[in-house]
């Protein structure tokens, strides 16, 4: 209840744009789809104590942030679009019982169509197919 | 009498040949987990660093030895330099026999999954596997899936189906391969086009993924790890240090363009990298899923998971996804059977059917022994089966490791012993672009160079790093209890170097030393 009430109070406070993640375990077919830039609340069921957001996890470009926690909850504005990986110590609703790790993977948007990513796929797209058209072009002539 | 060698057909049918050869399991899944894992985007600039440089070199010396020979690779090496060249020759093309006896393991195991897909096993949410832990445990469904099927004898029959496509393909040489590769070749392009379509343009955020897999991490370029994983990821994506490209390569009639092929080939191969790299890339990006630079892992639970997630009848897809998979890794296990064939024909003028017949025996026994269902390690800490662990150890020496040894001594004999000058000769004679000194500095120095330094970033960070021959410590791991199994477990990282060093080296020697039938007839 009172996370409920925390969310809706910040969600209240912040701009349009803002968009709530309930971290709650993967459900097939409904992927965590949040945008660039834009503040993201995360929350869980019970209370969360900590969260560690690790950009492209697993790659050898990890890069980590440590989110400031406030009532449980979380706000968080992803750095860059990708992979990223929450890693949050949360209490269960059960007051007695101790926090526990949590980990969650979720993809981050890119906020505009245009980026880097796309020219280098582009780019590569071009050396690749352009040459191997020049290529099998040439093959097909000699052949015929 | 000499007997006429064959020939393609069609350039087209040797550049479909040459490039499903080249396009494998890895291309399909194996890419994606390894660009994201070394900087995206930034994984371009060494990747096509290294394509220039020591891909498309390296498949325009194995072709030109086979064009200039026109013999089979170790007969190739020895004309190139003499018995030690001949060493050379049969050392990769008896590793090629090893890797294509684990490599239709891999495909058993796909036609496993197959199987598992259309009845909708491998897409339940969790299975509980019966021997893990002990008293079983729940696990994501393909990965469930996997695990429970390697444990059984399912494979074992599968390896026998593999095989025996294997020999029907090869079974008239370049004929029967040119008309299955017409067929397989474009069926796999056109499935992956599909495939990128749909995960690209019709899922919602998939392109996002596709502009994710390409963004470049520019710090990535000062690692060293990022352009080692680049130059390894060349290698194995172009089927090269197999012999096999010199096997194909010598069906050709001698006056052909061999840079126009190796170049024509090379892209083939990097550019449905390119595409599976996306569309697989998108998906996992769309259900939140994080690749693994392991083609096991992404081949059997990480696409499959993702195939899950897809708003698509599953089963259709995924008996399609699995299918794709066993028309591409078999386009390149024929290749390795024929250079094998190829190699003890030029050698020995046995008959194809009476080398076939050897190739498959010793291949299904193999490979049988890869897919041994005996549980190991019941809480799967590094393997599970007996056959995982063997498919385990046998690819880390015969793939990762012998590879880049018949890549480096392929240069050295080629560059040195006979002279590089020779092969860009020949190559320039029929080609329309010339090979300048470049190409010699290449050969000499550049590949293996780099590739020296590899096998010993290679040896460090795998081996001495963790002070102990390459899986020793799995049997304190696996906690097996005192027995046979737990010393055969104990003994098997040492046996499987063994047998590597002895099946490869030992055997190219004896090979080497044997008459052939050239010269018994001189």
């Amino acid at each position: 209840m009172r996370l409920a009430l925390a969310t809706l109070l910040l969600c209240g406070a912040l701009s349009a744009q803002t968009r709530t993640l309930h971290i709650e375990g993967y459900v097939a077919g409904k992927p965590y789809l949040v945008v660039n830039k834009e503040t993201t609340i995360v929350a869980r069921a019970g209370s969360m104590k900590s969260l560690t957001v690790t950009y492209r996890p697993g790659s050898e470009v990890e890069e980590k942030e440590t989110v400031k926690v406030t009532g449980g909850i979380a706000m968080w504005k992803p750095k860059s679009a990708g992979l990223a990986k929450f890693d949050a110590m949360i209490k269960p609703p059960d007051s007695a019982a101790k926090p526990a790790p949590y980990s969650e993977i979720v993809s981050i948007r890119f906020d505009s169509a245009v980026s880097l990513g796309l020219i280098v796929m582009l780019f590569a797209g071009l050396i690749l197919f352009g040459g191997a058209y020049v290529s099998v072009r040439a093959l097909l002539r000699e052949e015929t | 009498m000499t007997e006429q060698r064959a020939q393609w057909k069609s350039k087209m049918g040797f550049i479909l040949a040459a490039s499903g050869s080249a396009i494998g399991l890895g291309n399909i899944v194996v890419f994606s987990g390894n660009a994201y894992k070394f900087g995206g985007g930034a994984f371009y600039l060494p990747y096509f660093v290294a394509l220039f440089l020591i891909g498309i070199p390296v498949m325009i010396m194995e072709f030109g030895l086979g064009g200039m020979t026109r013999k089979s690779f170790p007969i190739a090496m020895r004309q190139a330099g003499g018995r030690a060249g001949e060493w050379v020759g049969w050392f990769a093309i008896l590793n090629a026999g090893i890797i294509s006896i684990w490599y239709v393991t891999l495909l058993a195991w796909v036609v496993g999954m197959g199987l598992g897909a259309m009845t909708n096993k491998v897409f339940v949410d969790t299975v509980t596997v019966d021997w893990v832990g002990g008293t079983g445990a729940p696990m994501q469904g393909p990965q469930g899936y996997f695990f429970q099927m390697i444990a059984g004898w399912l494979p074992v029959v599968c390896v026998i189906v593999v095989w025996a496509l294997n020999v029907i393909i090869t079974w008239r040489g370049t004929q029967t391969i040119e008309k299955a590769v017409k067929v397989f070749v474009p069926l796999m392009w056109v499935a992956m086009i599909l495939l990128v379509v749909q995960g690209l343009f019709f899922l919602d955020g998939g392109f996002d993924g596709g502009k994710v897999l390409f963004t470049p991490h520019k710090e990535a370029l000062g690692q060293l790890s990022v352009w080692q994983g680049s130059v390894s990821q060349i290698l194995f994506t172009l089927s090269l240090g197999f012999g096999v490209m010199t096997a194909y390569a010598s069906y050709l009639p001698k006056k052909s363009d061999m840079t126009h092929n190796a170049v024509t080939t090379s892209l083939l191969n990097c550019g449905f990298e390119w595409i599976a790299g996306a569309a697989i890339f998108s998906i996992l990006f769309v259900y939140a899923i994080e690749p693994k630079a392991s083609t096991l892992a992404m081949m059997y639970f990480t696409v499959p998971w993702g195939i899950k997630a897809l708003p698509v009848n599953h089963q259709v897809f995924g008996t399609a996804f699995f299918l794709l998979l066993l028309v591409a890794g078999l386009t390149s296990s024929i290749s390795l059977v024929e250079a094998v064939v190829a190699a003890a024909r030029d050698k020995f003028r046995a008959s194809r059917m009476k080398v076939l017949a050897i190739v498959f025996v010793i291949g299904v026994v193999g490979s049988v022994l890869c897919s041994l269902p005996t549980i190991v390690d019941q809480d799967l800490k590094e393997t599970g089966t007996l056959g995982l662990l063997l498919v385990d150890l046998f690819g880390h020496w015969s793939f990762d490791t012998g590879l880049i040894i018949v890549a480096i001594l392929e240069c050295i004999v080629i560059g040195w012993v006979m002279g590089v000058d020779k092969i860009r000769a020949y190559v320039n004679d029929n080609s329309r672009f010339n090979l300048g000194l470049w190409f010699n500095a290449l050969i000499k120095w550049v590949i293996p160079g780099s590739l020296s330094y590899i096998l010993i970033y290679n040896f460090v960070e795998y081996d001495a790093k963790k002070g102990a021959l390459y899986g020793s410590t799995y049997a304190a791991k696996f906690g097996l209890p005192e027995g046979p199994l737990a010393s055969i477990v104990a003994a098997l990282p040492i046996i499987a170097l063994v047998v590597w060093v002895v099946g490869t080296a030992g055997v190219a020697l004896w090979l080497t030393r044997s008459k052939g039938a050239e010269e018994e007839t001189a």
